[in-house]
């Protein structure tokens, strides 16, 4: 297989390797599912003690896989066939010995309490009772998770899920710790915090694999990395810096990493007056008066007023929990707003039926599988139940543009993490709508599917069609938003130009948002101009 | 509301071991069945009510709160079985078309408050029991394998998740235009995606679960649930009241 590749010779971390222990060992690992479906082609990888390891690859390559193969999950608890010989150490394979931070943070935890869900693997452990109370509470006080012990694990938000999944896995000081994306969710200050975390487990010696789309934080400090190619197989490892300055051209064709100043083609020639001059001929497409929501007693925001023209890219900013996914939910009918009101084309949501709405609006769910109501992709894409009849050549042309052509049959909920938002935005763009909503549309996404989302939206901005989106990620408001809204403290903190917030350090502070200063450190490692060992083109 | 549980949690009933409280409650249960006189049924209630707001922490406006809806079922419960039980003895009192007869009457009180003393004693239950105590006390006092009762712990912890679901899917479908035309057909059209749902997610947790090393093995148990003498206290008294209550009347 890999004769080109040769991944255990000449590698300076395998060299160091035989003096420390081998935590576990691919050779020649392929991994195919049920539904016939081969993921990964002959791996070889060994991962030692004390090192910490970036798993990069284009999304859908079995990234996933992997990681769950080398935590030794495939195919004890997930049915799969492996061939190929897979050695794990003692430790690894003992009760919690590798600690694994999912991706969904819904589905990993499975008691009602905070201290329980840290507590429960302790005693998985076998742990005396009377010593769990200290390492739950630094297992807490580690990720900077300030809850009540007794406090539910349903009402964290999903940051704080992870940070909890990452206390749980550090409580029981595995032997190394697994993480599959797990900031896909976070706000940058929260990502910031868990990027600290990992650095700091890292720095202690700890063994790391990471799976991480955005892993520009995370190169100054993980020291090995795997490039995995689409088609399930080893490109290339070694020493984290040298391989990206290396390997930047094959990165940008895999789609791992953008290509500098992507976005913004068309963009600039809208301006704000533009904007403003297509808003006086015509109503705007969706204005909120006043908008008040509670829940319950807890005020979310109140007195929220603003219009949406088409033509406006608008990126809704703010903290976790600052209520960015309900003002979606509301604009679009699907939560009863506490007070005020909602106008979509003129007239009031109230007056309008359901199927009026659906015609308006097109949404985007901030979890593609909450969106996805068939259990084939082709129906999902078709929005009706094909069968066995012919599907429609337009949808299947729109199935290609989204790289899911070979996934046709497949369920929805069985594609990976970035398929499932490919196909949950190419539902969305099947028929046109005047107001687009979409909540966090490049979550977790790898660079490629986030560009292959973007150019689209670039597309549908050029119709003239209003965007409002939900997002963490300065660098998209950056380059795409004409408008930005931040929301925080009950209100609307900020409504203008995206310039003009970058430019406004106070408030961005305030928001818990940072300016995009990681695309430079990104940019001058593209150059080489950080690694002299790398070669100058 | 709020208070009203912190009082419950703090309570003397919640304190005392939810298996044997389970255990205790059940055997009182079966025994009422030989329950068959008004006045017993009446009297079978008062035990339970009386825990209730002595060791259950609950106040008489949440008892009467909890308990209502019961009631009300249950006297139209009496009126039907009085008024349509077929009987052999003559009808003792006519209004419009309905003749209510005396053996109807008697066993429709006998009837509908045995099955509120039996709901009494489940919102005692309910009302001071700890699911996560009980999960582990079924486990550490029954020897209820593990995987059994954490099972069903994370069951009933998805149960609030099936009505979000239910309405992730509901916007899902408004969205597309998809939606059912009539809330009957709605459940239908339903079912499978949640079914799917639930199994998938269940999935999930469950790889979670091994991967943070749960088996059925042997394990420790953070949460240290006591039993003692008030227990077996609380199971003599509550026999002997209900003992005097079938044997005395």
């Amino acid at each position: 297989m890999s004769t080109n590749v040769s991944p255990l010779c000449g590698d300076p971390s395998i060299i160091e390797c035989r003096q420390k222990t081998v935590l576990v060992e691919l050779k020649d690992v392929s991994v195919s599912f049920e539904q016939g479906s081969q993921v990964l082609q002959g791996i070889d990888l060994t991962l030692c003690a004390g090192e910490s390891v970036l798993l990069l690859g284009a999304s859908g390559c079995g990234k996933s896989t992997l990681s769950q193969v080398i935590a030794g999950l495939l195919p004890r608890s997930i049915e799969a066939t492996v061939t190929g010989e897979v050695n794990y150490a003692p430790a690894v394979l003992q009760s919690g010995g590798v600690g694994i931070v999912f991706q969904d943070p819904e589905a990993q935890f499975c008691m009602v309490e905070v201290q329980d869900e840290v507590a429960f693997g302790l005693e998985n452990l076998q742990m005396p009772p009377a010593e769990m109370d200290p390492i739950i509470h630094t297992s807490l006080q580690q990720f900077g998770l300030q809850v009540d012990g007794s406090a539910t694990t349903t009402s964290l938000s999903g940051g704080m899920k992870q940070k909890l999944a990452l206390a749980c896995a550090f409580a029981m000081q595995p032997s190394f710790y697994l993480l599959d994306e797990p900031t896909a969710n976070l706000d940058p200050a929260s990502t910031q915090l868990v990027f600290e975390q990992v650095e700091e487990l890292i720095r202690q010696g700890q063994t790391v694999v990471i799976i991480e789309h955005k892993f520009d934080a995370l190169l100054p400090f993980v020291e090995r990395v795997v490039l995995l190619d689409s088609t399930g197989r080893l490109h290339r490892t070694g020493p984290t810096l040298q391989v990206i300055a290396q390997e930047w051209e094959w990165l940008l064709e895999q789609g791992i990493v953008l290509p500098e100043a992507s976005g913004r083609t068309g963009g600039d020639s809208y301006t704000q007056a533009d904007t403003l001059a297509s808003a006086k001929s015509s109503a705007p497409v969706a204005a909120l008066d006043h908008g008040e929501l509670r829940y319950g007693a807890k005020l979310v925001w109140q007195e929220l007023t603003f219009t949406v023209q088409s033509g406006e890219w608008i990126a809704v900013l703010g903290e976790n929990g600052a209520g960015k996914s309900s003002l979606l939910h509301a604009l679009a009918g699907l939560k009863k707003l506490t007070a005020g009101s909602v106008q979509l084309s003129g007239k009031p949501l109230k007056k309008l039926s359901r199927a009026d709405v659906s015609k308006l609006i097109a949404f985007v769910f901030q979890n593609p599988e909450h969106q996805f109501i068939y259990e084939r992709v082709i129906d999902e894409i078709s929005n009706r139940m094909v069968g066995d009849r012919q599907p429609d050549p337009e949808d299947l042309q729109l199935l290609a543009e989204f790289g899911l052509q070979n996934s046709v049959e497949l369920s929805p909920f069985a594609l990976s993490q970035g398929q499932k938002r490919r196909l949950s935005v190419a539902c969305m763009l099947r028929e046109h709508h005047r107001l687009y909503l979409l909540d966090e549309p490049t979550f977790g996404q790898d660079a490629r599917t986030q560009l292959a989302i973007l150019e689209k939206l670039q597309q549908l901005h050029q119709t003239q069609a209003a965007i409002l989106m939900t997002t963490h990620d300065m660098e998209i408001v950056e380059q795409y938003a004409t408008r930005v809204l931040v929301l925080g403290q009950g209100g609307l903190l900020f409504d203008g130009l995206p310039d003009e917030l970058l430019r406004d350090r106070g408030l961005l502070q305030a928001a818990n948002l940072f300016a995009p200063r990681l695309t430079k450190e990104r940019a001058s490692l593209r150059r080489g101009e950080a690694f002299p060992w790398s070669k100058q083109p | 509301m709020e208070q009203a549980a912190i009082a419950q949690a703090k309570s003397l009933a919640a304190k005392l071991n939810p298996s044997y409280k389970l255990l205790i409650t059940m055997i009182v249960l079966f025994a009422l069945a030989l329950v068959h006189h008004p006045l017993q049924a009446v009297l079978s209630v008062v035990p339970p009510i009386v825990l209730m707001l002595t060791i259950g922490g609950l106040s008489l406006i949440t008892l009467l709160k909890r308990l209502l809806p019961f009631a009300v079922f249950f006297f139209f419960y009496v009126f039907f079985q009085a008024a349509y039980s077929t009987t052999n003895d003559a009808t003792v009192y006519h209004f419009l078309w309905y003749h209510f007869s005396k053996t109807g009457v008697i066993n429709g009180i006998v009837l509908a408050f045995r099955m509120l003393t039996s709901v009494t004693y489940g919102v005692l239950f309910v009302s001071t029991t700890d699911l996560t105590d009980l999960i582990v006390s079924l486990c550490q006092d029954l020897r209820v394998p593990p995987k059994f009762a954490y099972g069903i712990l994370a069951g009933i912890r998805f149960m609030p998740m099936f009505k979000e679901e239910w309405h992730k899917l509901r916007a899902a479908r408004q969205l597309r235009g998809r939606d059912a035309k009539w809330s009957v057909t709605r459940i239908v059209t339903y079912a499978l995606p949640l079914l799917s749902q639930a199994i998938r997610t269940s999935e999930r947790v469950a790889v979670a679960m091994e991967a943070r090393g749960f088996t059925n093995g042997p394990r420790t148990y953070y949460r240290q649930i006591h039993r003692g003498m008030r227990d077996v206290l609380y199971g003599l008294v509550l026999l002997a009241a209900n003992l005097v209550i079938i044997i005395a009347f």
